[in-house]
């Protein structure tokens, strides 16, 4: 499959689709699914806002916080590590690496979350709030271990020797993925952790 | 090709599209099943053991006989199992381990569907007896169809890995997308069990509507994959049809071989 770029270098306009066009049906079920999600979280909130609200709180904010720099700042390496990339920049390796370790501190620190949680006996069938909040981080967390190994082999690609046809779509691809991820969280972390507020 | 080997493709091909027609049947079946036994749209998980028990009361045998036609049609998705297995083994070659994946870990899903038609098929024997037990012989069935994404997940996501990650010209690559896609929509069916009532409960859109549409779009398009596969030529044969036609005295030597390893005869004989 040819890359679809069709960069117009003098008029500087770009029509260029990121990754491979099939690539895309894939994000639009996958953005399809968690809109679904996120109006249902929305309508039982609406019927239940004391009890969203109480429960919530339990939840520790600061951690919510950091896991959204977090991967914020795992978005900047990734994007970084696509123009470098393209530019064939030898030591992209270093930002995917940083991006990698982003994606793990954030692991980290849901895994914490959850056991912290379970620990002071909040779980999935506590009440409504909790069921929403473990299927939506736990999702979110699926798709998080996904990209993550995206991100291995979008490194590993980045690092060979000889460039092959297809890398650069295999690397957009790759990051446009994870950029799909960060984009869930800074939906989901609103409206699971703001919701006390 | 010699013409036994042009006979047996034929056959081959004719054989692909019949496991593609039976796969677009079942997907006509399960449908129409699903409607007549009144699973469309699926009863509330949040209902009682009485509201159930009343539910499978009425209109009792138009439900068994939905039920009989889910049990042909979840039966006859082994059908899109082996067509799919032998589309994959054609883009993979030896060993074939995708196309193996597929094809068992499909076999085991099919076990599944079964099951779902034929635990319903219990909950609707008798429905006399105590609502309690008809709800979790219900319950039971449903679970069978509805949670049992993990299998075709895998299935889905073995389709999609042989079709992106080898290069080949059988399948074009938005196919591999759809399939991920496909167990990308499964995957929240797993979260039915946390929930009576709203979106991801087992009659909620995300466990139920989106699955069901997901999986009979599944069906269609390996249906359509099988048969467009069948209807054309493995690409080591394309490779040696064209260099035919552009040496047609040459030698067999000089023709380009298969690397496969596959025995096929059609792929090294001259042309009389």
């Amino acid at each position: 499959m040819s890359s679809p770029d069709v960069t117009d270098e003098r008029s500087g306009t770009r029509t260029h689709v990121p990754g491979e066009a099939g690539l895309w049906i894939l994000i639009c079920a996958d953005l399809f699914v968690f809109t679904i999600l996120f109006a249902g979280f929305l309508v039982d909130r609406h019927d239940n806002p004391a009890m969203f609200s109480r429960s919530g709180q339990e939840l520790t904010l600061a951690i919510g916080v950091a896991n959204t720099l977090v991967l914020l700042t795992s978005s900047l390496l990734v994007a970084r590590f696509v123009q470098r990339h393209r530019a064939g920049d030898p030591a992209v390796g270093r930002l995917a690496l940083g991006a990698i370790g982003c994606g793990l501190l954030f692991l980290v620190l849901k895994v914490f979350e959850w056991t912290h949680l379970a620990s002071n006996d909040f779980g999935p069938v506590t009440d409504t709030f909790f069921s929403w909040y473990f299927v939506l981080t736990g999702l979110h967390l699926v798709h998080l271990l996904f990209g993550l190994t995206g991100l291995f082999v979008a490194r590993r690609v980045a690092l060979r020797r000889e460039r092959k046809e297809h890398d650069g779509l295999v690397v957009e691809g790759i990051a446009t993925y994870w950029h799909m991820v960060d984009l869930l969280w800074l939906v989901i972390f609103p409206l699971v952790y703001l919701t006390a507020v | 090709m010699s013409i036994a080997s042009h006979q047996r493709a034929a056959a081959n091909a004719r054989f692909q599209t019949a496991l593609a027609v039976t796969g677009f049947l079942a997907v006509v079946l399960i449908f129409v099943g699903l409607l007549l036994a009144q699973y469309l749209p699926a009863p509330y998980a949040s209902w009682s053991p009485e509201r159930l028990d009343e539910f499978y009361d009425s209109h009792n045998d138009l439900r068994r006989l939905g039920i009989v036609m889910m049990l042909f049609g979840t039966t006859m998705f082994v059908a899109l199992v082996s067509g799919m297995k032998v589309v994959l083994a054609r883009i993979e070659g030896p060993p074939r381990t995708l196309a193996t994946l597929q094809a068992n870990i499909g076999a085991a899903g099919t076990v599944l569907l079964m099951l779902f038609a034929m635990i319903t098929a219990v909950a609707a024997y008798r429905p006399e007896r105590n609502p309690e037990i008809t709800q979790a012989l219900h319950d039971l069935g449903w679970y069978m169809a509805f949670i049992s994404a993990v299998p075709f997940i895998i299935q889905a996501l073995a389709i999609a890995v042989c079709v992106l990650g080898n290069k080949q010209t059988l399948l074009p690559r938005w196919f591999g997308y759809l399939n991920i896609s496909v167990a990308v929509l499964l995957l929240p069916g797993v979260s039915m069990l946390f929930f009576h009532s709203g979106p991801l409960s087992y009659h909620g859109i995300l466990t139920y509507w989106v699955p069901l549409f997901d999986f009979g779009i599944w069906m269609l398009a390996m249906a359509w994959a099988i048969w467009y596969a069948s209807r054309r030529p493995d690409p080591a044969d394309e490779a040696l049809a064209r260099a035919q036609r552009a040496h047609p005295l040459s030698l067999d030597d000089e023709l380009p071989r298969p690397t496969d390893g596959r025995s096929d005869d059609a792929r090294t004989e001259v042309p009389a």
